[in-house]
């Protein structure tokens, strides 16, 4: 019979397999993958997760990267892409330049974003969903109360442990509270963060999100592109109704089915259409720089073309 | 409901309610006899219902009213789990245990203390998350029998290594401390 001491310490898909861990009290750590059971003592197990730190490690091939070094829970966020890290360099960057990923999953700057108007008393944080990122037992209030009095207390710390960004678009993928804290504190100021780049090959993480710091919300949009980025864009704006999508275009567009109520049309018919911009969701730089040279033969304003 | 002429052990008594274990083999007779004795089937709330998880093939517990006497039905003795909303079986040497003996009292039949005292500990921490007075002074009248060995067996496969350790700050009147000592807990 089972342990009723048991609790689950985390749970995840991982490549269509089903992973969780459970601590059973007394007994011993379960891993479970699928069917698959692995039990551990509490020292073995803190055994194993030290020798996956060191895969980890090994999996990035660079001198001085150590995941030691990382707020967990970025580790957690970045570990689907940590092999194709290829630089991690030190760069100034202001304040405003910065992008996050709202609470609705879209991309905004820093300076719009929930934190700051939290701290400037303009909506209540823990009317946002609570983080899952959060300790056990925090609030978003308490976190990001908690961040304020650290920043107020410590300052920014510029060593290894400052703010992560990624992307052309600055994504933070790690120390949004920092910086929101940093914004409310300091205002626009430069400060050093830590910039992740990828290998040419990678997609980088700041595509798979709508770029929603790049247009008003409720403008009329164009996708281009029905691919992998393009269908995340469509789920992240039919999912937050940031805005509407007035026509769906895609070069490939004989082949492609429709999507929900959309016919994925010729590109040349975005002319036609009634729109405020024009979204490339493709994350090929190449083919994206390419799409633009199209869209502004075809006659489209460049302010309204979203690369 | 004591004269359904089936087999069970009374876990709890007091004027306006009954807890029993009874034996599953013998759920449709207390069904049709609460029926016939007009007894009224009330949703417990601790039910599939009420969102809760019966795990481990846990059959669901019963409920009955009639006259304002509540009979509240197990047919396995349950726990808590500290997983939210989870309800187990204890494990089946408890079970087994349950119905070899039997305790008279008044001419009811009750779990022996052995097991009733499993039962007691795995309550007062997995439900209550703390112990009651009222469990602790049946705990300290019954603490012969945490030295007994067959008790001590039927512990363990409850709390596995943390069973001594619970014995000795039950043995210690630490009652106050045990549950976040056990959460705590990291010997294994």
């Amino acid at each position: 019979m089972s342990n009723p001491g048991v609790i689950k310490l985390a749970s995840e898909k991982i490549y269509n397999h089903n992973v969780w861990l459970d601590d059973n009290i007394g007994e011993s750590i379960h891993l479970h993958i699928d069917d698959w059971r692995f039990d551990f003592s509490i020292n073995s197990f803190e055994i194993f997760t030290r020798e996956l730190t060191n895969v980890i490690n090994n999996l990035v091939s660079l001198e001085d990267f150590d995941v030691n070094k990382w707020d967990i829970r970025f580790v957690h966020q970045l570990s689907p892409y940590i092999k194709y890290i290829s630089k991690i360099n030190k760069e100034e960057c202001y304040l405003s330049k910065l992008n996050v990923l709202n609470d609705n999953g879209i991309m905004i700057n820093l300076t719009e974003c929930s934190r700051v108007k939290a701290l400037q008393g303009t909506i209540n944080i823990n009317d946002t969903k609570n983080r899952a990122s959060n300790w056990i037992n925090e609030t978003n209030e308490s976190r990001l109360t908690n961040c304020l009095e650290y920043i107020k207390e410590h300052g920014y710390e510029m060593s290894d442990n400052c703010i992560t960004v990624v992307g052309r678009n600055n994504l933070i993928i790690d120390g949004w509270h920092r910086a929101s804290c940093l914004y409310y504190l300091n205002g626009d100021i430069k400060l050093p963060v830590k910039k992740i780049y990828f290998k040419e090959d990678f997609v980088p993480l700041d595509e798979f999100h709508f770029p929603g710091f790049k247009i008003p919300q409720n403008s009329k949009v164009i996708l281009y592109g029905a691919g992998k980025i393009g269908q995340m864009y469509y789920n992240q704006i039919k999912k937050t109704n940031y805005c509407k999508v007035v026509a769906w275009v895609d070069a490939c567009y004989n082949s492609i089915k429709p999507i929900d109520d959309y016919s994925i049309e010729d590109p040349k018919v975005i002319p036609t259409k009634d729109f405020d911009y024009v979204i490339i969701a493709i994350g090929n730089m190449i083919i994206k720089n390419k799409v633009h040279s199209f869209l502004t033969n075809l006659g489209i304003n460049s302010k309204t073309i979203i690369i | 409901m004591i004269n359904a002429n089936v087999e069970y052990r009374l876990i709890s008594y007091s004027d306006y309610n009954y807890t029993m274990l009874c034996k599953e083999e013998n759920k449709a007779d207390i069904l049709e006899y609460a029926k016939l004795q007009g007894y009224q089937i009330i949703t417990h709330p601790i039910s599939t219902h009420n969102g809760y998880h019966f795990g481990y093939n846990l059959t669901e517990f019963i409920l009955l009213k009639k006259q304002q006497v509540l009979y509240e039905i197990f047919f396995q003795l349950p726990s808590f789990s500290l997983t939210d909303r989870y309800i187990i079986p204890l494990d089946k040497i408890i079970q087994n245990a349950a119905w070899t003996k039997c305790r008279f009292i008044e001419e009811k039949k009750y779990l022996i203390p052995e097991v009733e005292m499993v039962y007691r500990l795995a309550s007062a921490i997995f439900r209550d998350k703390t112990f009651k007075s009222a469990n602790v002074d049946w705990i300290n009248e019954y603490s012969y029998i945490l030295n007994n060995d067959e008790f001590v067996d039927m512990l363990s496969k409850v709390f596995f290594k943390y069973t001594n350790r619970l014995l000795f700050l039950i043995k210690e009147q630490q009652f106050l401390n045990i549950f976040e000592d056990y959460l705590g807990f990291s010997q294994y």
